[in-house]
């Protein structure tokens, strides 16, 4: 059971790297994939090189892409290019909780033909 | 919010959507941005729609083409993450009256709204599927539920024109009473307080992972499913060996199972490989039926790994190889364990008429007779077990380790003191010495090590006359007692013919990878034999030639993934390594084309997942086993069960001796 985790972003560097960060604190049989669909070039320098730093797997589309049209090829570029048996997408405004993702792993590792589901707080600030 | 796990009915998910009724239970959801999804979903998703996902909000778009073609999902109400910076989301945009959204599908196409978007994907999908499954979307609910967002719009223009809108289409909504006036002045002033709080309560959720969630009952009746932790005990007649159920068990028990090991000692590798993931052995005389001394001995060793078995309760016993799934039957037979699997490692079991009769008469046993090759499980069931009882799971090794993109070849030439633009064609297996009672084999066999080691070196001299700088090199070392005195006569058989100086005898290896990289030719020249080390060699593209039995059969595809030649048959293998040799095009084509035949069917995942999957078919829990009556019968009924299987064994045996 090997995981991929695609966090897509567009020009939301801070908010893209502190996903990745809450990622980070924790190991385990996953690996993350930031797709970049920024248009700013700060914003993707920004990113590409956390990612370089922290040896995340960065990949950006040839051109900006409708988010529905950047989640698929993000999904199809994971899935083409590694051995992954699951994927999951992580919004880039989403913090990771400890040791979560490994129980999520270790359940899809239990039932690895059935799709896992589970829930997310939300702090509301609809300002 | 539980920690528990809920299996939840996508048709259950379709009905809700169609009414208008799944409030809070959207939670629970597959949204495709709070899923794990496995590989072959995505791709049947895609299969069927083209995409993974389309519209504005890929999350809703995923979740009805999930809904679509998959009938139940699990759902974790464990909270693994918070979300935040709502005002970035989509959902804001659509508030904001920011949103590109085009909608086409939905019952009232021209309203701009999240709630909307979702009833758009749900009718699309409704459409494209044609299905029953996808009920037509209750028009007053719809209506009502969309004028519950109306609220959260907070362009006033855009709001009126959306109340205007759904007046039109029937709707009967009042003004807002004054208590709701002044909330809905307040409510932006104490949302914008949260907002600049936003960085405490985000510290505070990822320090409290138990924020109060609201409870998804509307989903009711949600089937809740216990996580298993079944304990699996691996039954084997070996203490050192056995890679591939030491693979199976540590992957296992990576899963969760609670594994743990019967060797008949632990003196040999397979104790320390599996005590260092944790996976507990114990001894005993797992394979004391067929080896045991005299009747008393036999019956002595059933008896105490039957004990064992009712000490430890496994819920599940796999055992793996002939003598020991023997004893295992009839010992799990009397301490009535729940799930008894029958793992076959070799045809021979099956194509000696002596070992066949017990193999087949105690099959009565098993839960289920789990094949290792197609040619197996006709075996099988060509000799009397029924069909349903035997499974086909093939023992397969971690193939993580086996990409020759990530091996040195050069690294085992330099080590056995190879030149590195020498021909070498390599053999890696155990060198099995001829069993002691050939009576009881089939006759190619009877006096030969199965492995067929001769034929391969009866072979050098032939290759060695078309390529004279060949070198052939013998992996392995001498199994059991005999193994060393058999390894021996291999060695002097090579002097015999002249070829000693071209064939080394490396001696056993930790690292068949880096070994099967240094090899042009790979040869599997067994007598019988049930894929056997083919799957490695073609994990690493190496081209393969292989005796044309047809326990390779679902590996090796003539002249697709390997050279078939005929069995024992050395001139015919001498003359397929020339040609591999020759035609390097040819070699490359066949370990390629050998690599993805294995990836796609022949890895450890794979294998671990159709035990999962034979698993979850069979009963959960030890509970209402290991009944002491059921013992007590058994024992008493074992006579009549199992004497008529020795009879036939013993009337096989006196008419392959005669």
């Amino acid at each position: 059971m090997k995981l991929a985790i695609v966090i897509p972003t567009r020009d939301r560097a801070a908010l893209a790297i502190a996903a990745v960060q809450s990622l980070l604190e924790e190991r385990g049989a996953w690996e993350v994939f930031v797709a970049d669909n920024s248009m700013s070039e700060g914003e993707v320098r920004r990113v590409a090189d956390f990612c370089r730093e922290t040896g995340v797997a960065y990949m950006r589309a040839p051109e900006p892409l409708p988010m529905a049209a950047h989640w698929d090829w993000a999904l199809r570029e994971v899935l083409d290019h590694s051995g992954a048996t699951h994927v999951a997408i992580h919004y880039d405004r989403r913090i990771s909780r400890p040791n979560e993702i490994a129980a999520l792993v270790s359940i899809a590792a239990t039932f690895p033909e059935r799709l896992i589901s589970y829930t997310l707080d939300h702090i509301s600030n609809r300002a | 919010m539980t920690g528990r796990v809920y299996e939840v009915r996508t048709a259950r998910v379709l009905e809700l959507t169609s009414r208008a009724a799944l409030g809070r239970a959207t939670q629970a959801l597959p949204l495709l941005s709070n899923c794990l999804v496995p590989r072959a979903i995505v791709e049947r998703i895609r299969d069927r729609f083209g995409s993974i996902c389309d519209s504005t909000a890929p999350d809703t778009s995923f979740l009805f083409r999930f809904c679509a073609i998959e009938e139940r999902y699990l759902h974790s109400d464990r909270s693994a993450g918070v979300l935040y910076a709502q005002r970035l989301g989509n959902e804001s945009s659509f508030r904001a009256g920011r949103s590109e959204l085009r909608l086409e599908y939905a019952p009232i196409p021209g309203l701009n709204l999240a709630r909307n978007c979702f009833y758009d994907d749900y009718e699309r999908v409704r459409r494209e599927m044609s299905s029953e499954r996808f009920p037509r979307i209750d028009r007053d609910a719809y209506i009502t539920d969309l004028a519950r967002g109306l609220d959260s719009v907070r362009d006033a223009e855009l709001r009126d024109r959306f109340r205007s809108s759904l007046r039109q289409h029937g709707w009967r909504g009042r003004r807002p009473a004054p208590a709701r006036w002044i909330v809905s002045k307040l409510l932006p002033v104490v949302r914008g307080r949260r907002s600049d709080d936003e960085t405490k309560l985000l510290a505070h959720a990822r320090r409290h992972p138990r924020l109060p969630v609201r409870a998804n009952s509307a989903l009711a009746p949600l089937d809740p499913v216990e996580l298993p932790r079944r304990s699996i005990v691996h039954v084997v007649s070996t203490a050192t060996g056995a890679p591939w159920m030491v693979a199976v068990a540590r992957e296992q028990n990576r899963l969760g199972y609670d594994v743990s090991a019967i060797l008949p000692s632990l003196d040999g590798d397979i104790a320390p490989r599996l005590a260092r993931d944790g996976i507990r052995s114990y001894a005993a005389p797992t394979a004391g039926l067929i080896y045991g001394a005299g009747v008393f001995g036999r019956l002595s060793a059933v008896v105490r790994l039957a004990r064992l078995l009712r000490r430890l309760r496994p819920d599940v016993i796999h055992s793996h190889i002939f003598a020991s799934v023997l004893t295992s039957r009839i010992a799990s037979w009397l301490a009535d364990v729940p799930v008894h699997l029958a793992g076959n490692v070799h045809p021979l079991s099956l194509e000696s008429e002596v070992m066949r009769a017990l193999e087949v008469g105690t099959a009565f046993c098993d839960t289920k007779t789990i094949a290792s090759s197609s040619y197996t499980r006709e075996l099988y069931i060509q000799h009397g077990v029924p069909a349903d009882q035997v499974g086909l799971i093939f023992y397969t090794v971690d193939q993580s380790g086996s990409d020759p993109a990530l091996v040195d070849r050069t690294a085992a030439r330099r080590h056995l003191g190879i030149v590195d633009d020498a021909p070498v064609i390599g053999k890696i297996a155990y060198f099995y010495p001829p069993p002691k009672f050939p009576a009881i084999l089939p006759k190619l066999l009877r006096g030969r090590g199965v492995k067929g080691h001769d034929v391969f070196l009866r072979a050098m001299p032939l290759v060695l006359e078309s390529v004279p700088d060949a070198k052939f090199v013998i992996v392995g070392r001498g199994w059991g007692a005999d193994g060393p005195a058999y390894e021996q006569t291999l060695r002097d058989l090579a002097i015999t013919l002249g070829i000693d100086h071209a064939v080394l005898f490396a001696g056993e290896t930790n690292d068949v990878p880096s070994m099967l990289a240094a090899f042009d030719v790979s040869v599997h020249c067994s007598l019988s034999d049930n894929l056997a080390g083919t799957v490695e060699s073609l994990l690493m593209e190496r081209p393969m030639v292989v005796s044309d039995i047809r326990g390779f059969a679902d590996t090796i595809i003539h002249e697709e993934t390997g050279l078939l030649v005929p069995v024992d048959d050395p001139a015919a293998l001498a003359s397929a390594i020339v040609r591999l040799l020759r035609d390097r095009e040819l070699a490359r084509r066949l370990g390629q084309h050998g690599r993805a035949r294995m990836l796609s069917r022949f890895t450890l995942a794979r294998t671990v997942a159709d035990l999962e999957t034979l698993l979850s078919r069979l009963p959960e829990r030890a509970s209402g086993h290991y009944r002491l009556m059921t013992t007590i019968g058994r024992t008493l009924a074992a006579p009549f069960r199992l004497l008529p299987v020795a009879f036939r064994a013993w009337r096989a045996l006196r008419a392959a001796r005669s």
